[in-house]
């Protein structure tokens, strides 16, 4: 970057004055000579615009540097005092990198301890499937139960015919017991009794 | 607790004129500038000093202590087996620093001679290093670790005859090496 101000030298060595096209020698009188040459204003722009970008972030930058590393200065190894727990950053030596550890990153214990409970959660979440799976499999089988996501339905007919299978596998018997009636309606609206 | 860092590489004058010249144009153009700058401007100009701390891990299961089915038990014993992992990993590597300096500082022949303690610490620590973590294959995880130990120990009881570090095996070596150098014929004033 210092040294684009020699690329010009260096072309014009290459290029020697013998090429008519590159130097042009006007001639206004026997001693006066004026040499024609490519302009040099879109070079200069150029490295004026690159400069400026440049020094723009790079300044800042340096005074920052400058100062953390001459005013403030690097941190002392020394033995943590009893009943005190160091905040996150000062386990960091270099002031800049306790200003990132203390405003800009993430601490290395917190990540640690949100990995624990994010397997902690999977755990846990795992476990209640497994317990999901387990009750309905059994209100499968025994189909005994409401169930917590059920909706109450009135089925006498399923009643009646689980009384009768029951009643059935007891054993058949000449005493027959009547028939009961099923009971009244009491959904959505219970009858009218007048 | 201090750490015990290497020292920076001191420059001995007379070994030949030109590392000296380059020594001093070094020591004009860098060196003491820049120790100028550090005790005139520096030190006057520093705030106060602040202290910063080792950070301390406490103790956690291992995986032989944890219960069936604690995957957090088992994270945990793994990011211990993983910390002392990389520190004995930095002790070997330590310890290998310090052999290599014995040898530039001796010279490659002297070094058989007086560097035997480096020699014998390195080996040592290299071989407990891939009794405990080597040959497991990649990937490898704490439990991997524990069974290697297990299956070690069991053999170690069934062929407690076996020299599994390797000591005799290394004596020879070195004897053989210092053989050799002997045998080459040489004027007494250079040996």
């Amino acid at each position: 970057m210092v040294l684009f101000s020699k690329f010009r030298p260096l072309l014009q060595t290459v290029f020697k004055p013998t090429q008519q096209i590159q130097t042009i020698v006007k001639r206004w009188s026997s001693e006066r000579r004026m040499r024609m040459m490519i302009s040099e204003f879109n070079e200069r722009k150029f490295f004026d615009l690159f400069h400026y970008y440049f020094l723009i972030g790079l300044v800042p930058t340096f005074c920052v540097v400058f100062y953390a590393n001459v005013f403030v200065g690097q941190a002392t190894l020394s033995e943590i005092p009893e009943d005190y727990e160091p905040r996150h950053w000062e386990y960091y030596k270099h002031p800049l990198r306790r200003f990132m550890a203390q405003y800009v990153v993430q601490p290395f214990d917190e990540r640690y301890e949100i990995s624990l409970h994010a397997i902690y959660t999977q755990v846990m979440r795992d476990q209640l499937r497994g317990l999901e799976r387990k009750v309905r499999r059994l209100e499968h089988a025994r189909g005994d139960n409401k169930g917590w996501f059920y909706r109450p339905e009135v089925d006498n007919l399923s009643e009646l015919e689980l009384k009768k299978a029951a009643e059935r596998s007891e054993g058949y018997s000449a005493m027959l017991a009547p028939r009961e009636l099923p009971p009244p309606r009491s959904w959505p609206v219970a009858p009218k009794t007048d | 607790l201090k750490m015990p860092e290497p020292t920076p590489q001191e420059h001995v004058y007379g070994v030949s004129k030109w590392s000296d010249l380059g020594y001093s144009t070094i020591d004009m153009l860098y060196l003491r500038p820049v120790r100028w700058f550090h005790q005139n401007v520096v030190e006057r100009l520093r705030g106060p000093a602040y202290p910063y701390y080792h950070r301390k891990f406490g103790p956690v299961k291992t995986i032989d202590q944890c219960e069936i089915q604690d995957q957090v038990c088992f994270y945990e014993a793994e990011m211990a087996f993983l910390r002392e992992k990389r520190i004995d990993t930095m002790i070997v590597e330590i310890l290998h620093d310090r052999l290599t300096r014995c040898i530039a500082y001796e010279g490659r022949i002297d070094a058989l001679d007086k560097c035997a303690k480096e020699k014998d610490a390195l080996f040592e620590s290299h071989t407990n290093w891939y009794q405990k973590y080597g040959e497991m294959g990649v990937p490898h995880s704490c439990i991997d670790a524990y069974m290697k130990q297990k299956h070690l120990m069991i053999w170690m009881r069934r062929h407690p005859e076996v020299d599994l570090k390797g000591w005799a095996i290394e004596r020879e070596y070195e004897n053989k090496a210092k053989e050799y150098i002997k045998s080459i014929p040489m004027p007494m004033e250079i040996r």
